[in-house]
C-alpha cells in the first residue's frame, strides 16, 4: 500500500488553508483558535507551499517507494509503517541529513528535530485534502 | 480626494482572526494588506465589493461584511445609491456600469402567481411511485400528423422539423467565453451534457476543449459574429441567432482588448489584444424580411438539420416582433426579460429597459395562439428565473423551456456583486485573470450545477404530481392551473390568468 497526497496546480489557488488544517491537526489542543493564539509550542505545518507567478501548489512527502531519508537517517528514526513514511520524533537527533537528501523539500526543520507529514495516517482522509476549498489536492491510496 | 462614502464595512474580530492571511491572498481587490513589520492585516473598507469571498473562506469566521449604514442621511427620493451615482458620475464623468440583472424593487410576477392542486375530484399523483415525464422537444411542430401503416409496422409519413431533445425543461443561457472564464464555460458545458439538456456559447465562440461538448451545445450568432464558421455551425446542435438581450435591450457588447487573451482571440476570431465590439443591431437585419435572409442563410449551411433560434429582449411590442419571427421561419423563440443578467451594461438602461418575462411570455403565447402559429414554434423564456417554481409557472403561461444563467453562476460560486464588468470576479467567473479563473474546478462547477438542476427536476416532478399531471406536455400553457394574487384586473387580463377565488 501507497499513500499520495499530490497538488493539481491547475487549481489550486494559493490559499493556503491546507496549512492553517495541518497545523491545527498536529497541535495539542486540535482548535484552531487555540493553536494559534495559545499554543507557544505549537509546531509549524507541514506542507511546502510554493508560488510562482500565477502557478502554486503545496508539496508534501511523496512516500518514496525506497525513500532516500530512510537510507541517510543515522539513528533509524525514519520508517515505513503502513505504507507511510512515518518520523519517530523521540529518535530524531535533529542532524538534518534527512531534510538535505529529499528530493521535494518536503522535510523541514523543527527547533532541534525533523518533522514531516505523516499523511495523517491514523483518518481516512488527510485534512489537507478534506479542506482543500477547490478540491486542488488530491489522496491516492494504491 | 474621492468624497464618496465606502458601501460596505469589513468587520475584523480581533478575538477569532488567527492571521493566517487568507484574506489576503483571496481578495481580488486588494482590501487587504499585511504588513509583516506590525504583524498588522490592514482593511481599506473603501475597495470593498460586497463579494463575502473573505468571509467564506476564513477558517475562524472573524470577518463580517456589512453594509455601511452610516451612508448618508435617510432620504426615500435620494437613496444612498443615487447620491453615490452622482458623486461618481460627477468625478469621471463616465457611465456607471454595472453586472448581472435588474435589483429594483420592480414587481415580480411570479410573486403574484400560485399554482393549482388536485383534491377529491382528480387524484394527485405521487412521483416516486408513478412515471413522470419531463422531456421536451424543442422545434417547430406540424400541423397534422399523418400516420401510415405498412405490413403492421404504423411509421410517420409527416416529415418533422429538426428538433432537439430535452431530459428537462431546463436549460443554460448564453454566456460567453470571455465574459465568463473556460472553467465556468467547460462547467456549464459538462453540466448539460450529463444532464441531458443544452448550454449557449453566448458570442464567444466554441473553444477547442470544448467541441466534445458539441451535441449539448447551441451555438450563437450575434452582431458581431465571433467564432462562427463551418466547423462551428456543424458541432453545435442548434444555433441561436441574438437579436437582444434582457438586461440591455439595443445596446450591444463590448469585450475590452485587455480581456481579449490568446486563447479567447483564437476562439472569436479576431486579433488577441483587440476590444471585440459586438454592434446594437445586426448590420444587415434591419427587418424581418433581413433576419428571415439570415436563418435561411444558417438553415442552408447546416443542411436544414438543425433548429433555429432567434432571441429578443422583452420590449414594449414583443408580440408583434414575436409574429414575424415565426413567419421568418425561427424553429424557437427566446425570450429574455428585464431580471436577465448581463457581464457589463449601463446601469441606466440595466434598470430602466425593457419588461418583465411574465408579461412578455404571457402576450406572445397567447399572440401566436391567435394567429394559428404557436405550434410553428417553441418558446424559450429567460432572465430571472429563480427557481422551479418560476420554471413551472413559466411553463403554465405558455414556455416550453426556461433558460436560466444567474441561478447557474449563484450554483457556482457567485455572490451577485455585480461586478462582473471589473474583470477580478473573486470567484473565478467573470473573469481571465489566470489567477482568478483557477478558483473554480469544473469538476466541482459542474457537480454544483448537475445538483441543482436535479434537485428543480425533483420540485417540478413534485408540483405536476400535486396537479394530478404526469408530463410536463400537459402543463405546457395551461393557464387554468394559475391564479393570481394581488393582481389588477388589467395585469391578470394581460397575464390570461384568473384571479384566485375565480
Amino acid at each position: 500500500m501507497k499513500r499520495r497526497i499530490f497538488c493539481d496546480e491547475d487549481f489550486c489557488i494559493g490559499c493556503r488553508l491546507c496549512e492553517v488544517h495541518c497545523t491545527v491537526k498536529h497541535s495539542k489542543s486540535g482548535d484552531i483558535i487555540l493553536a494559534y493564539k495559545f499554543e507557544n509550542d505549537k509546531e509549524p505545518s507541514r506542507m511546502t507551499f510554493e508560488q510562482k507567478e500565477y502557478i502554486c501548489g503545496s508539496i508534501v512527502c511523496m512516500n518514496c517507494k525506497d525513500p532516500l531519508c530512510i537510507k541517510a537517517c543515522s539513528m533509524g528514526a525514519i520508517k515505513i509503517e503502513d505504507g507511510t513514511v512515518i518520523l519517530d520524533n523521540e529518535r530524531c537527533v535533529g542532524c538534518w541529513m534527512c531534510v538535505m537528501v529529499c528530493p521535494f523539500g518536503a522535510i523541514k526543520r523543527g527547533d532541534n528535530k525533523a518533522f514531516k507529514c505523516d499523511h495523517c495516517h491514523t483518518d481516512e482522509i488527510p485534512v489537507c485534502v478534506l479542506n482543500c476549498p477547490n478540491k486542488a489536492l488530491k489522496y491516492e491510496v494504491d | 480626494m474621492s468624497n464618496i462614502i465606502p458601501e460596505f464595512n469589513v468587520d475584523k474580530n480581533e478575538d477569532r482572526c488567527i492571521k493566517c492571511k487568507v484574506c489576503v491572498r483571496q481578495c481580488s481587490e486588494g482590501v487587504f494588506k499585511y504588513f509583516d513589520e506590525f504583524d498588522l492585516i490592514r482593511i481599506y473598507n473603501d475597495k470593498c465589493i460586497g463579494c463575502h469571498r473573505c468571509e467564506m473562506m476564513c477558517p475562524t469566521d472573524a470577518l463580517t461584511i456589512t453594509k455601511n449604514t452610516a451612508l448618508y442621511k435617510e432620504n426615500s427620493h435620494w437613496s444612498s445609491y443615487t447620491i453615490n451615482s452622482i458623486k461618481k458620475q460627477a468625478e469621471t464623468g463616465g457611465m456607471i456600469l454595472t453586472g448581472s440583472g435588474n435589483d429594483k424593487a420592480y414587481v415580480s410576477y411570479w410573486d403574484k402567481m400560485l399554482l393549482d392542486a388536485s383534491q377529491v375530484t382528480n387524484p394527485p399523483i405521487d412521483p416516486l411511485r408513478e412515471p413522470m415525464e419531463l422531456r421536451t422537444y424543442l422545434g417547430k411542430k406540424p400541423e397534422k400528423v399523418i400516420l401510415k401503416e405498412e405490413n403492421g409496422d404504423i411509421s410517420l409519413e409527416t416529415k418533422l422539423a429538426p428538433q432537439i431533445k430535452l431530459e428537462t425543461p431546463i436549460m443554460f443561457s448564453a454566456m460567453s467565453y470571455g465574459s465568463i472564464s473556460l472553467n465556468a464555460c467547460e462547467s456549464l458545458a459538462s453540466a448539460a451534457s450529463k444532464l441531458g439538456t443544452f448550454y449557449n456559447t453566448g458570442e464567444g465562440g466554441l473553444h477547442k476543449k470544448l467541441y466534445k461538448y458539441g451535441k449539448n451545445t447551441i451555438g450563437q450568432v450575434a452582431s458581431g459574429r465571433f467564432g462562427v464558421d463551418t466547423e462551428y455551425l456543424d458541432t453545435c446542435a442548434a444555433i441561436e441567432i441574438k437579436i437582444g438581450q434582457g438586461a440591455k435591450p439595443g445596446i450591444g457588447g463590448h469585450l475590452p482588448g485587455e480581456k481579449v487573451t490568446v486563447e479567447i482571440s483564437e476562439t472569436r476570431m479576431i486579433p488577441s489584444g483587440t476590444d471585440a465590439i459586438s454592434p446594437a443591431p445586426h448590420h444587415d437585419i434591419y427587418s424581418i424580411e433581413d433576419l428571415k435572409q439570415l436563418i435561411c442563410l444558417i438553415k442552408e449551411a447546416t443542411n436544414y438539420e438543425k433548429p433555429v433560434f432567434v432571441k429578443i429582449a422583452a420590449v414594449h411590442n414583443s408580440a408583434a416582433i414575436a409574429s414575424g419571427i415565426v413567419r421568418a421561419g425561427a424553429d424557437v423563440i427566446v425570450i429574455d426579460g428585464f431580471r436577465g443578467g448581463t457581464g457589463a451594461a449601463p446601469s441606466v438602461i440595466r434598470d430602466n429597459t425593457g419588461m418583465p418575462i411574465e408579461i412578455a411570455l404571457a402576450v406572445i403565447d397567447q399572440r401566436l395562439r391567435d394567429e394559428s402559429i404557436r405550434n410553428e414554434v417553441s418558446i424559450v423564456a429567460a432572465g430571472g428565473i429563480r427557481s422551479s417554481a418560476d420554471a413551472v409557472k413559466a411553463m403554465a403561461l405558455g414556455a416550453d423551456a426556461v433558460y436560466i444563467a444567474t441561478a447557474a453562476l449563484i450554483a457556482m460560486g457567485c455572490t451577485l456583486c455585480q461586478k462582473c464588468y471589473k474583470g477580478k470576479c473573486n470567484w473565478g467567473l467573470t473573469t481571465q485573470d489566470p489567477v482568478l479563473t483557477r478558483r473554480l474546478n469544473p469538476a466541482i462547477g459542474s457537480e454544483k450545477l448537475t445538483n441543482l438542476v436535479t434537485s428543480w427536476n425533483l420540485e417540478i416532478k413534485e408540483i405536476l404530481g400535486s396537479m394530478g399531471i404526469n408530463a410536463i406536455e400537459a402543463l405546457r400553457g395551461n393557464r387554468l392551473r394559475l391564479r393570481g394574487i394581488g393582481l389588477t384586473e388589467l395585469e391578470s387580463k394581460i397575464l390570461g390568468i384568473e384571479h384566485a377565488g375565480m
